[in-house]
């Protein structure tokens, strides 16, 4: 069946998540290579294109992480075809050693990179504006807000990027990637071209990269040409506006709901830059003569808004008095994301005509609701996650190890485990692959008097994209710490894409498999096993590897709930010896509830009794294990 | 305000460095576990007054009024609380004799209770590797018998006794510390219904002297550089004088210098004040002859505490189990005197610990005050 992606219809019009269109953008271009590493709000792009690959002539595939993904996309560019990759904020400052070389090199064919940035860092452990690497690589920057000019945007990054001989960057954030909106399709591409490699013209910077550099600022020099004459930039509203909205990306739509909802659209006009590094000077300095009062409408740092004022400061003698809100003056909020309510607030208040946007007593009424009707929620894992067996494990260890020994984590399902979902038993996260890094430097403080046992852990998918240096680098320099992988055969946080250990590629091929146990052994270490649901034994090992000096490796290896769900992996079931179940009483405590806590697990008041979730027990069976009485069991299921 | 008793063990007990490691609160509830000679509260429970609270032997408790049934009251010493008789006592059986520590006596009362139905199966510390233990339910001879020999650092036993009781039919006996006689008999004592049905499986208490533990991290790392810890077989105490520790290696012995050794005593061991484990049926120690260590690393003594005791100790006699022997002239005012000086020790450790000569923390206000301030050592 062809992908409805695909379809050649033009001017059809689709209903698209922001995702989406950017990945039809992508096949109406005939990018011939697309790698990424998953990553939200990012990765419903190559996934969708993963979905349509046999459709199309196009190599698509998750690599082992952005770096790689970047580099792999970017051959197609140095061969005369065009490539693309995308990724998250976090992902960029994985490839950015890379794009910050690419930019001087330079391509050849078409190369587009977009990154999704997540304002308020919802699927994130971070907040932060990648479109400063734009400023700092030199790369032009594209910041699409409609559903429609996503596809069309990114179509025109590539023919940018080639035009260019440079990679450009195309910027969304999570309001624009996973909304949905209306999108007329275009043509699909003619065949592409035969890939070919030029030796006499090498991508090498040295020995003189600042030559390159100099090519660097020539080449974005004849960008910011382009871009004043771009139909991404245009001005609407009342020829001499008392409030001027100067606004890029999701921020158009703020500001288009601020205006509407107080009428302002006589007053108010609305300077839309879509093309916002290098910035369109003599475009936006027509505009901003016809301004008095400037505000700036953008998601994340104050980008759009430091340019403007750094053009204005050049050229304020031949421009009226302007004076500017935004970020910079606290306008507009520095951190997290924007939203309607703030925009109204803000316009009411400048144009003398504030509106409740929410009343005080709505609010109240809302929260007194909250608070009698909605349980307290903590973020959990599902019923029949291995991660919470391995915390549970990993908690008892430490305690009964009795040295205070910590666990330096990383990033994926388990980075719960900082919180109540894991007992608070992760002590440090940052960065992808960071877990072993920092527990390699931990581990030569206990050489230096650090008496606590160090603990790394990290996931499958996070062990291949950036733990594998960082424990080269703890072998070689002898650091004591033990090293936990959960494999779970899934890169589960950000739905279930495949990795190098799992034999298959992002468009269902097969592939050989890459062992972590061999990797590890081949490093030098001792690797032992066990399966987390297995918790006496998973303890036990957690134990072992504590008390052996030197660095090892101990693999829990259990599939994802989720994964063996859709496997069709037949589950138990686990059931409630009702006689035996002592609840409340000493010698439980409602341990399975109390302390457990997993979501396929209740409390019965009236029998004051555990009580089994039939509709979410995965019937792993492992609160059979913590049941002190043996209440609670596991039966097979046909 | 309520503390609840996880509160307690885990401030009071854990936190004052006073655990034994007896394993009496893992064995009752999930909310501590044990390993090795470590035992740990896991998770917060709110229980108000637990099981674990009402076993735990470093919870406040009368241990002269525990011990007060089992003797006449004029058995009942201040120095070793009841004393029926003490023996000089070793197997008969050559084999248990080389296998066990000492006299061996221990071993063939054990195997010799089994055997005659007495119980059912024992709880003893079976050798987890060179340098600790694990609690262990022996129901064979076998089994008895690959459990001799002292483990110098703590088995969580009284959380494998438990543990089987809560599990198993049938009626136990357990080999015990002192610190660890003592849960048993608060155990038997309480009207928790969680520890009578726990009590109702306890037949036969077997007590060890006790003069300290090691802790198995810190008694490793003391011994490594002197003797690789992987390859002891067994260790040994001879009489204070000697001020050794002697560490057998595969058939061959080795002397270790107790000063070496003395910083991987366990801390809550500073706080015991029982050297013979008095709520016992019978304790056994090592013993003091006059033909010095030589001959005294041979043979045990034994006290005879209660009546069940005395039973047990002549039926093995009758047949043929054990050798005994009375005690050379003066062994039993020696013991006393070493029982008192432990007292006597704990006493002012647990005032210093309390900060307030009068707060004895587990023990009651006013305890061993009629022990004479007199003599030394044994």
């Amino acid at each position: 069946m062809v992908h409805p992606i695909t379809q050649e219809s033009p001017d059809q019009v689709m209903l698209l998540m922001g995702n989406e269109a950017i990945a039809r953008g992508i096949i109406e271009a005939g990018a011939s290579i697309a790698a990424a590493y998953p990553g939200n709000p990012s990765s419903d792009i190559v996934d969708t294109l993963a979905k349509a690959a046999k459709n199309l002539d196009m190599h698509v595939e998750w690599s082992v992480n952005e770096k790689v993904a970047l580099e792999v996309a970017a051959a197609a560019a140095m061969t005369g075809l065009r490539g693309v990759s995308a990724m998250k904020q976090n992902g960029l400052n994985v490839a950015c050693d890379f794009l910050l070389n690419l930019n001087l090199s330079g391509i050849r064919g078409g190369l587009v990179l977009v990154i999704c940035d997540d304002p308020s860092g919802i699927s994130s452990t971070n907040e932060q504006d990648s479109r400063l690497y734009a400023k700092m690589g030199e790369l032009p920057l594209l910041e699409p807000s409609t559903f429609q000019e996503a596809k069309d945007m990114t179509r025109e990054a590539f023919e940018l990027s080639e035009k260019l001989g440079l990679p450009v960057l195309l910027h969304s954030v999570t309001r624009l990637s996973h909304a949905r909106g209306n999108v007329t399709l275009g043509p699909l591409p003619g065949p592409k071209g035969k890939p070919s490699f030029d030796r006499s013209r090498p991508f090498v910077n040295v020995p003189a990269p600042a030559n390159a550099h100099r090519r660097l600022k020539e080449k974005i020099e004849r960008c910011r040409d382009i871009f004043e004459s771009s139909p991404r930039n245009f001005y609407q509203g009342p020829e001499r506006p008392d409030v001027m909205l100067i606004t890029t990306g999701a921020g158009l739509f703020y500001s288009l709901e601020g205006v509407e909802a107080l009428g302002l659209d006589v007053q108010v006009g609305i300077l839309k830059v879509g093309t916002t590094f290098p910035l369109p000077s003599r475009f936006l300095l027509k505009h901003l003569k016809k301004a008095q009062q400037v505000v700036f409408v953008e998601e994340g740092a104050p980008f759009l808004e430091s340019g403007v004022k750094e053009l204005y400061a050049e050229h304020a003698a031949g421009l009226p008095s302007i004076s500017f809100l935004g970020k910079a003056e606290g306008a507009l909020p520095q951190v997290g994301e924007l939203n309607p309510d703030v925009m109204i607030r803000l316009l009411g208040r400048l144009l003398d005509c504030p509106r409740e946007t929410r009343p005080e007593s709505y609010e109240h009424g809302i929260r007194a609701a909250v608070d009698e009707l909605v349980p307290d929620r903590d973020l959990a894992f599902c019923a029949g996650c291995p991660h919470r067996a391995t915390y549970w494990a990993i908690k008892q260890a430490l305690a009964l190890d009795g040295r205070n020994g910590f666990v330096c984590g990383d990033i994926g399902c388990y980075g719960m485990g900082g919180g109540p979902a894991g007992w608070s038993q992760m002590n440090t996260m940052q960065a992808m692959g960071s877990g072993a890094g920092v527990a390699a430097g931990m581990g030569q403080l206990t050489n230096m008097g650090l008496d606590q046992p160090v603990v790394a852990i990290c996931g499958d998918s996070t062990f291949y994209h950036a733990a594998i240096p960082a424990l080269i680098n703890a072998r070689q320099h002898g650091s004591n710490f033990l090293f936990l992988v959960l494999d779970n055969d899934a890169t589960a946080m950000t739905g279930f894409q495949p990795h190098p250990g799992l034999g298959t590629t992002a468009t269902g091929q097969a592939a050989p498999p890459v062992a972590i146990g061999d990797l590890c052994r081949a490093m030098g270490y001792p690797v032992d096993m066990c399966d987390p649901y297995d918790l006496k034994a998973t303890t036990d090992a957690i134990m072992r590897g504590l008390e052996h000096e030197g660095p090892q490796v101990l693999i829990l290896k259990r599939t994802c709930a989720l994964v063996a769900a859709r496997q069709g992996i037949p589950p138990g079931r686990v059931i409630l010896d009702t006689d035996r179940c002592i609840g409340e009483n000493c010698g439980c405590g409602r341990m399975c509830t109390s302390a457990f806590r997993c979501p396929g697990l209740g409390w019965d008041p009236v029998t004051k009794t555990a009580r089994i979730d039939q509709a979410i027990c995965t019937g792993c069976g492992v609160c059979t294990r913590i049941c002190p009485t043996g209440a609670l069991k596991t039966e097979a299921t046909s | 305000m309520v503390q609840h008793s996880f509160g307690k063990l885990n401030n009071d007990v854990v936190g004052n460095n006073l655990c034994t490691a007896c394993g009496a609160c893992a064995g009752l509830c999930p909310h501590f576990g044990s390993y090795k000679d470590r035992v740990a509260p896991l998770h917060e429970c709110t229980q108000p007054l637990g099981a674990c609270e009402e076993a735990c032997p470093r919870m406040p408790s009368d241990p002269e009024a525990l011990v007060r049934a089992a003797a006449p009251q004029e058995m009942i010493t201040q120095e070793m609380g009841p004393v029926r008789r003490l023996w000089v006592t070793r197997a008969k059986d050559e084999d248990i004799r080389n296998r066990g520590q000492h006299g061996g006596t221990v071993t063939a009362l054990a195997a010799f209770a089994l055997e005659q139905g007495l119980v059912d199966a024992w709880i003893m510390a079976r050798s987890h590797d060179s340098l600790s233990g694990v609690p262990t339910v022996c129901r064979t001879r076998a089994q008895v018998q690959a459990c001799a020999g002292t483990k110098l650092t703590s088995v969580p036993v009284v959380g494998g006794f438990l543990e089987a009781a809560f599990k198993d039919p049938g009626r136990f006996g357990v080999v015990a510390t002192p610190c660890q006689c003592l849960a048993l008999a608060k155990i038997k004592a309480s009207d928790h219904p969680r520890l009578r049905q726990a009590a109702e499986k306890l037949a036969l208490v077997v007590g060890l002297f006790c003069g300290w533990s090691f802790g198995h991290r810190e008694l490793s790392r003391a011994l490594s550089g002197r003797v690789d810890p992987d390859d002891v077989t067994g260790l040994d105490i001879p009489p204070s004088r000697h001020q050794s520790l002697e560490v057998f290696i595969k058939g061959r012995e080795t002397s270790v210098p107790l000063s070496k050794v003395t910083g991987a005593v366990r801390p809550a061991c500073a706080y015991c004040f029982d050297m013979t484990a008095e709520p016992a049926d019978l304790s056994v120690g090592s013993a003091r002859l006059p033909g010095g260590w030589d001959e005294a690393r041979h043979w045990n003594q034994t006290v005879v505490r209660s009546q069940m005791g005395e039973d047990l100790l002549e039926r093995a006699n009758a047949a043929g189990i054990l050798t005994l022997q009375e005690p050379p002239e003066g062994a039993l005012e020696k013991l006393k005197t070493a029982a008192a000086g432990k007292k006597r020790t704990a006493l002012k450790n647990l005032a210093q610990l309390s900060k307030n000569p009068d707060d004895l923390l587990y023990l009651p206000r006013g305890f061993g005050k009629s022990l004479s301030s007199t003599e030394h050592g044994a």
